[in-house]
C-alpha cells in the first residue's frame, strides 16, 4: 500500500526528470531503537532458564530409561507369524518308543550328573590345595602371602576363544576372499521436539 | 605337692624315650605346645576362630560373545550356575545381563575387483556376567575352568564394567541429551 502511494506520487507529480526511483529500502520501516539490556537482568534470565531446563532434565531422567528389545528372546515377527505353516503334525509315539525315550533320558541324566560331579570334585580339590598352599605361605612369609592374595591385574583384558571345528587350511585349499564389513546395528534414533522455552536458540 | 619337673628335663626325657624305644623317632610335641582343648564357644572369644581374610577381586565382567544364540545361551547358563553353586556367589554377586545384538553385513568381492559376488548378515550375540566379591585367589581357578570348557565359536573377554559399555543396552534419551546441550550453551555464556 505504501509502494502504491509512492507510485501515485511518482505518476502525478512532475518529478520525471529527477530520477526518482523506487528501491527496496524506500518502503522499509525505519529501524527500531535498540533496547538497553541490563546485564544483571540478562544473567538472571539465563539462570532462571537453565534452572527450568535442569528441572525438566531431572523429570525426564526420573521416568527411567527404555531398554532396547532383544530379538533372540522376543522372537522375530516373521517366524512367529508363519509358525502354523511350519509346524509338523506327527503321529503320537508308540509305547516302546516312549519307553526307549525315557530310558535314554535316564542314561543322559546319569552321564551329565557324573560329569558335573567329577568337575565339582576336581574344583573342590583344586580349591583345597590352593588354600592349603596359601596357609603354608602365610606361615613362611606373611608379606608374600599378602602379595599373593591381592587381585591379579593381568587377568583383566584377557580374551579367550573356544576351539575351532577345523584345523587352519593351506592357501591352495582355502580361498581368501576380499570383502567389506558394514555395521548395520539399529541405533534407535527417533524424532522429537523440544519446547522453545527450553532452548537458547536465536529468535526467529 | 610334688615339684613340677622343669620343662627342659621333661623334653629331654621324652626325647630319650623316643630315641631308645623301638618306635621310629618322631619329634613329639610337648604338652605346652599342644593347643588348648576346645571349650564350649559360649566362653571363648570369637576372634580365636577368625581366619585370614582373602581380599575380593574388584567387580569384573565376563563377556561372552557368539554368532549362534543357542550355544551361547547354554554356556552362559552353565557359567552362571558354576558361579552360584561352586563359587558360592549369591544373586547380588553374580548377575547375568543381556546385551542387544550387533548386526554386520559382509560383502564378498569378486577376485581383483570390488564387484560384490555374495552378501550375508552376521549377528553377534552378547551376554555378560557381572561378578562381585570373588576372592582374588579363586579367580585363576574360575578362568581356567571356563577357558577349558569354552565351546566352539564362543569368545570370552574379562573386562572392567564401564558406563559407555552399559549405555548400549538402553535406547538413547535424545531429549535429555538435547536439553543438556542447551544447559551447556546457557552456562558457557550466550
Amino acid at each position: 500500500m505504501l509502494t502504491a502511494s509512492i507510485r501515485h506520487i511518482f505518476n502525478y507529480a512532475s518529478f520525471g526528470s529527477r530520477n526518482f526511483h523506487l528501491s527496496v529500502v524506500l518502503p522499509a520501516e525505519p529501524l527500531k531503537k535498540k533496547k538497553r539490556v541490563d546485564p544483571q537482568v540478562e544473567l538472571e534470565r539465563i539462570r532462571k532458564k537453565t534452572r527450568r531446563i535442569e528441572k525438566e532434565i531431572k523429570r525426564l531422567e526420573q521416568r527411567g530409561r527404555y531398554l532396547k528389545p532383544l530379538d533372540e528372546i522376543e522372537g522375530e515377527r516373521h517366524f512367529i507369524k508363519t509358525l502354523d505353516s511350519r509346524e509338523r503334525k506327527l503321529p503320537a509315539p508308540s509305547q516302546t518308543e516312549v519307553e526307549q525315550r525315557a530310558l535314554l533320558m535316564k542314561e543322559w541324566t546319569r552321564f551329565k550328573w557324573r560329569q558335573l560331579d567329577t568337575e565339582c570334585q576336581l574344583l573342590a580339590n583344586q580349591r583345597r590345595e590352593l588354600y592349603r598352599a596359601m596357609q603354608h605361605l602365610r606361615m613362611l612369609d606373611p608379606s608374600l602371602f599378602e602379595l599373593a592374595s591381592q587381585p591379579d591385574e593381568s587377568l583383566l583384558g584377557l580374551s579367550l576363544s573356544g576351539p575351532l571345528y577345523t584345523l587352519p587350511q593351506s592357501a591352495d585349499v582355502f580361498d581368501a576372499v576380499d570383502g567389506d564389513y558394514r555395521d548395520v546395528t539399529p541405533t534407535y534414533r527417533y524424532t522429537f521436539e523440544v519446547d522453545k522455552k527450553m532452548t537458547f536458540g536465536k529468535k526467529k | 605337692k610334688y615339684p613340677m619337673p622343669s620343662l627342659s628335663r621333661l623334653s629331654t626325657t621324652l626325647l630319650n624315650y623316643c630315641r631308645f624305644s623301638r618306635l621310629p623317632w618322631q619329634p613329639t610335641r610337648l604338652l605346652c605346645d599342644q593347643p588348648a582343648p576346645r571349650l564350649p564357644r559360649v566362653y571363648e572369644p570369637e576372634y580365636l576362630d577368625y581366619k585370614p581374610d582373602y581380599p575380593a577381586a574388584n567387580q569384573f565382567n565376563l563377556s561372552f560373545t557368539c554368532h549362534e544364540y543357542p550355544v551361547l545361551e547354554r554356556f552362559v547358563k552353565y557359567a552362571h550356575s558354576l558361579l552360584r553353586n561352586q563359587f558360592k556367589l549369591g544373586p547380588d554377586n553374580c548377575r547375568q545381563v543381556p546385551y542387544p545384538q550387533r548386526k554386520t553385513i559382509v560383502d564378498l568381492y569378486q577376485p581383483e575387483s570390488t564387484k560384490v559376488r555374495d552378501t550375508f548378515q552376521l549377528i553377534t550375540y552378547r551376554r555378560v556376567l557381572i561378578v562381585d566379591n570373588l576372592p582374588a585367589v579363586e579367580m585363576s581357578l574360575l578362568i581356567n575352568l571356563l577357558a577349558h570348557n569354552l565351546p566352539e565359536g564362543v569368545n570370552l573377554k574379562i573386562e572392567q564394567p564401564s558406563e559407555e559399555d552399559d549405555e548400549f543396552r538402553f535406547v538413547p534419551d535424545l531429549e535429555v541429551q538435547e536439553l543438556k546441550k542447551q544447559v551447556e550453551l546457557g552456562r558457557s555464556g550466550k
